[in-house]
């Protein structure tokens, strides 16, 4: 599967593109709303996993963008954040999988969360 | 009718800033703890030097902020903190040698900028260091890019006011507005300076309380083509003698 | 032969269109809603910031259109409320307003609907400014505009709203109802008033006491407009 990985932090990058790399996919990362937007249009991805605390535009910015396009409205997002997930409320519209929050995610349980993404999609 | 003492008054203006910046400290140690538990899941399959390095790194940086913040709590104290004559210069050199390991981590490279010789100022040496240090640390890892190849500068060159030491880098320049919103926001709130950083910046206000500690103001300035933030020193003709 | 005009407007959303275009939904000061399209600002070129932004007032040169859709000539920005799109927390509610404008309003709407969300996006754009007041405010002016203002003076039978009594809402009626065991007493109401009479959202931080009344008074205005709306 082909991952776009939304991720500003450099190592916690490293380590997400290590691990699902290990499970076979194809990962790519960048670390702004504005870039996630150019590199789908390269990638076409399968599945988007984003962190909502980004510069500039914030993840859920990207998501209103993201979505606004027909051919990108059915792809899984998966939010992975820093933010307080208990505080936020993400529109059910916006389509989000699974919202993650960092502190209480393991890598495990970030796996999980893709191939559950995956087997939906299937 | 019940008034606060100036005094009462200014313990509690501290207070709040302090409270402030502890909380935009607890925030921004996510990311290094965070990053310390997926290293210690990963190095329990594999072996890898790197994770183990990374694991050292990610610690020191976060006791490094840890540190600036103590020591800004810490600023009032006068067995902690006095003014003293510093050389820029070396501690420029010496912040450089300390960041290198991030900068490569972060794939940036790092250089020392400073031409000529500086008189010392009056500063602080653990004080200058801890906000250089810190500094880095916020423009190099909380800035994204998505370029590959960033600089990073750390430098120092004479004004008009004085001697201005900061760090630069080829992001985009980081605003006078954007700072101040930023001086008003963290510890209130997750991104006090959205446009420049994704993480609460706790870093770079512990550097601001570390400057204003030294009588100097943290803000943005230029470094030859390079932007980024700075402090500037007076230089006093006196030391300049001794 | 058409004439170009130029408007004041807030983007509601976004869709593509064709191979390199956007069809813009914009509420404007003196034009109503509009579907504009943004001619070659797919993808790669559609930045999210720059240009025609969302969270943002723009001046708008639009040249009229044989069909439902009006061509977007040029844009130029006015206003961007950074503060906004710093915090999640704001944008999405305002990602939700937005959404709350578009499914509500026709194309015939007067300058009063673009002035309703240019004071509530304002009111988010200001940090100091609590999040549920700009709601709150929203929701009431929102209300007072489509013309589904409940009655904050009278009861259900048309007396004077008293200060000692609690109430209880009839939905179907669209007014207070005196009930002993009402939850809603003269705070309440005094606070639903206020933010009628409030020009700006920041108006309502001088009101003291607030938060123990307006998570209330917030989901009656909520409740409100989902009911007179379908949003």
């Amino acid at each position: 599967m082909k991952i776009l990985l939304i991720e500003p932090d450099n190592l916690l990058a490293e380590i997400y593109v290590r691990v699902l790399k290990e499970e076979g996919h194809t990962i790519l990362r960048v670390s702004s709303a504005q870039a996630a937007i150019t590199q789908a249009d390269k990638l076409s991805p399968d599945i988007v996993i984003l962190e909502l605390q980004l510069p500039f535009h914030n993840g859920i910015e990207f998501l209103y963008e993201f979505r606004s396009y027909s051919e990108w409205q059915k792809i899984p997002v998966i939010i992975n954040t820093f933010a307080d997930i208990r505080k936020i409320f993400i529109s059910s519209s916006l389509g989000v999988s699974k919202l993650l929050y960092k502190p209480n995610t393991s890598l495990r349980q970030l796996l999980r969360a893709v191939n559950y993404a995956i087997s939906v999609t299937s | 009718m019940f008034s606060l003492k100036e005094e009462e008054g200014n313990y509690l203006v501290e207070h709040i800033a302090n409270d402030r910046l502890l909380r935009a400290v607890a925030e921004q140690l996510k990311l290094p703890l965070l990053q310390i538990v997926h290293l210690a899941d990963l190095m329990q399959s594999s072996q890898e030097e790197s994770d183990l390095r990374n694991v050292r790194y990610v610690a020191q940086t976060a006791l490094q902020l840890v540190d600036g913040f103590l020591l800004s709590a810490d600023s009032r104290n006068q067995e902690v903190f006095q003014l003293e004559p510093v050389s820029i210069a070396s501690v420029l050199n010496d912040t450089a040698h300390k960041l290198t390991p991030m900068a490569r981590q972060n794939e940036c490279k790092l250089e020392l900028s400073v031409k000529g010789r500086y008189e010392p100022v009056m500063a602080n040496h653990r004080f200058l260091e801890s906000a250089l240090m810190l500094l880095g640390y916020g423009m190099i890892e909380s800035r994204s890019a998505d370029s590959d190849n960033r600089q990073v500068l750390l430098a120092a060159h004479k004004s008009n006011r004085g001697l201005v030491a900061g760090v630069f880098d080829d992001l985009p320049a980081i605003g006078i507005d954007s700072l101040r919103r930023g001086r008003a926001l963290f510890g209130d709130t997750r991104q006090p300076v959205p446009s420049a950083f994704s993480s609460s910046s706790a870093s770079i206000f512990v550097a601001d309380a570390l400057f204003r500690a030294m009588e100097t103001t943290l803000y943005p300035a230029r470094h030859r083509r390079f932007t980024g933030l700075a402090a500037t020193f007076h230089l006093s003709t006196q030391l300049s003698i001794l | 032969m058409r004439n170009s005009f130029i408007t004041e407007g807030i983007v509601l959303s976004r869709t593509d269109f064709g191979e390199s275009d956007r069809v813009l939904t914009v509420i404007t000061s003196d034009s109503g809603k509009l579907r504009i399209i943004a001619k070659g600002v797919r993808k790669p070129k559609s930045k999210l910031a720059g240009g025609i932004e969302l969270l943002s007032v723009n001046s708008l040169t639009v040249l009229p259109g044989r069909g439902e859709l009006d061509t977007l000539i040029s844009s130029r920005l006015i206003t961007s409320f950074c503060n906004i799109i710093g915090d999640l927390d704001r944008t999405m509610t305002s990602y939700n307003l937005l959404k709350r404008m578009n499914k509500a309003t026709e194309d015939a709407v007067d300058g009063e609907y673009f002035q309703v969300l240019r004071g509530a996006l304002q009111g988010l754009d200001k940090t100091e400014v609590p999040i549920n007041l700009t709601e709150l405010w929203f929701n009431v002016h929102f209300l007072s505009v489509s013309g589904h203002l409940p009655n904050i003076r009278r009861d259900i039978d048309g007396h004077m709203l008293e200060p000692s009594n609690n109430y209880s809402f009839d939905f179907e009626h669209m007014a207070f109802r005196e009930e002993r065991k009402g939850t809603f007493n003269a705070n309440h109401i005094k606070l639903l008033r206020l933010a009628y009479i409030a020009e700006y959202p920041q108006k309502l931080c001088q009101v003291t006491d607030i938060n123990t009344y307006i998570d209330k008074v917030l989901q009656l205005s909520a409740n409100l407009v989902r009911l007179n709306h379908q949003v």
